[in-house]
């Protein structure tokens, strides 16, 4: 019982002390801040916001042709 | 407004230059992922119709016992883990290498650079499969539930793994700078909690296996955390990605998918004791998880709010986009079956529904009709721009989804009742034990049919995928690709 109990602790407490970390730094390097612009950062320049990205979506050629 | 007029939409921040390099760019990311990611997605299709037929006839000698009796290697005692295995290794996990790379790399902005060592992993990943798919028919099941894989088909695993890792890491190491968005969080956790988990829980139950008081809390904590911290951290990832960015519009809330990811780093790993109450085990190990399963109600209510209110307004485009037809069925998915998930782990509930169907039932939930689901979506919309072409039928995409839907509806509904009158039954000491068990006997007819149609709906899903690969010609008129692109025009996919 002490072998895997001490494996399994020391895995862990690795993940746990990296996620610490990587919270940490995400904080630090400003990543919770602006979540306006994190939201939109999927988007490409040439994507345009508030539209559906499928022109399909937006003007289908025949409505009846095109549902699935 | 027509597709060919698509760069040309109002509100777009890039000149007509930067929009043709953003354009290259994104054909130049698509082109590198072809192969690698092109071969993951075409053999996890493989796996899921080979899983499909496993369960089937698992599912068939539940009530049929004499089903393919007289070959040892259809037996029961192997087609059930082999199912399991190759739906957990050969679908889900192949699925989830292939679409969180892609992912990564659109979202990085990079192209993958180690081609050829990805194409290399995939292929290790398969022979591991086929190895341990292999080893369980022939007899050689370690026993352990989700890691039945003989300790030969491992290494292969591992080190498919290990390149998959550097590829994931050298996406992340080059992105362009700027915001990580949330899916990036998501897929790379996943990308790193998978092999600690696969590797601690491996050896200490099969390569050296401790006492066997302490192997169930190491096979649950494995197990559950599959589930929570593989498979649904890439599903999530995917669905942050997708809806977004087929209805142009962001997600709903980013600070309640900053929340939402923490949280199930930080609390799901201590879900997994939950499978054990009642066992003899510390009270507060067990304690422990169920107040963490209940804990998962902020993540999950994070995300539930997330992609619902993203959704508003925007639900008459599932007629039109087969992804965000099988995203959001698989969104909604996740919402119930987490709740459910936390419930049951209730000590209350956990009486009834333990040792029956009914967690069988919630199991199919999370890893078909929420994690398949999307998976399905994703590789909807992953392919064309991989290959540049459409996918050639909507009828087979109809009847994908609508069988897999209609099947998975089916198989929940009925068997979750039937496992609910089986525990009620199993708590009352004057029933029979064999009056119980046959009357499970019409849930499990109705989960070989649930399981039928779906069935059904993967092998359309598989003639689409090789009819789609093996026709070159341009179909341009398809929903499943944005851009009306007419012939010789170097354009991809939005």
């Amino acid at each position: 019982m002490l072998l895997p109990s001490f494996v399994i602790l020391v895995v862990m407490l690795t993940l746990s002390f990296v996620t610490l970390l990587a919270f940490s730094k995400t904080a630090s390097s400003g990543q919770f801040e602006n979540p306006q612009e994190a939201a939109r950062s999927i988007f490409d320049a040439d994507e345009p916001i508030g539209k559906p990205t499928d022109p399909l979506l937006q003007n289908p050629p025949d409505e009846a042709d095109s549902k699935i | 407004m027509t597709a060919s007029d698509f760069t040309k939409t109002e509100g777009l921040s890039a000149s007509p230059a930067e929009q043709r390099e953003m354009l290259q760019r994104r054909l130049e990311i698509d082109r590198a992922a072809r192969w690698p990611v092109g071969i993951f997605l075409g053999s996890s299709i493989l796996w899921l119709v080979l899983g499909s037929l496993l369960a089937l006839a698992a599912s068939i000698k539940m009530h049929d016992p004499e089903f393919l009796a007289n070959n040892p290697w259809l037996t029961f005692g192997r087609v059930r883990p082999a199912h399991l295995n190759v739906v957990a290794y050969g679908w889900l996990s192949t699925a989830g290498i292939g679409i969180g790379l892609w992912i990564l790399s659109r979202l990085c902005g990079v192209a993958i650079e180690e081609y050829r060592s990805l194409a290399l992993a995939a292929l290790l990943w398969n022979v591991g499969n086929v190895v341990g798919t292999w080893g369980i028919l022939r007899g050689d099941s370690t026993a352990v539930e989700w890691l039945e894989y003989p300790t030969y088909a491992a290494p292969f695993l591992l080190l498919s793994f290990t390149f998959v890792m550097m590829t994931a890491f050298s996406i992340m190491r080059r992105r362009r700078p700027g915001h990580i968005y949330i899916s990036q969080f998501y897929i790379m956790a996943g990308f790193i909690w998978l092999p600690a988990l696969f590797f601690t829980a491996h050896g200490l139950l099969v390569l050296f296996p401790v006492q066997a008081p302490a192997q169930p809390p190491i096979n649950w904590w494995y197990a559950h955390n599959v589930l929570g911290l593989w498979f649904t951290p890439i599903a999530l990832g995917a669905v942050y990605y997708l809806i977004p960015k087929i209805i142009g519009k962001p997600i709903h809330s980013y600070y309640l998918s900053i929340i939402g990811f923490w949280s199930l780093a930080f609390f799901y790993a201590w879900n997994g004791m939950h499978h054990l109450i009642g066992g003899p085990y510390p009270a507060f190990l067990i304690t422990a998880s169920v107040v963490a399963s209940v804990m998962m109600f902020i993540p999950v209510v994070t995300v539930a709010i997330n992609h619902h209110f993203t959704m508003i307004g925007h639900f008459k485009d599932l007629k039109y986009s087969p992804t965000l037809r099988f995203v959001v069925f698989g969104a909604m998915s996740y919402t119930l079956v987490s709740f459910q998930g936390s419930l049951s782990a209730i000590r209350e509930l956990n009486y009834i529904t333990h040792f029956t169907h009914y967690t069988i039932a919630h199991a199919h939930l999370g890893a078909y009709a929420f994690a398949s689901m999307v998976f399905f979506g994703a590789i909807y919309y992953i392919m064309p721009r991989l290959l540049e072409r459409e996918w050639p039928s909507r009828g087979l995409i109809r009847v994908h989804f609508w069988g897999s839907a209609i099947g998975i509806t089916i198989y929940f509904v009925m068997l979750s009742w039937g496992g609910l009158l089986q525990g009620i039954e199993l708590n009352l000491k004057e029933t029979p034990f064999m009056e119980i068990v046959e009357a499970t006997i019409p849930y499990l007819k109705w989960r070989s049919v649930g399981g039928s149609l779906m069935t059904i709906g993967h092998l359309a899903f598989m003639v689409s995928f090789v009819w789609m690969v093996i026709d070159r010609r341009n179909r341009g008129s398809e929903p499943t690709l944005f851009a009306n692109r007419k012939p010789g025009d170097t354009k991809t996919a939005p």
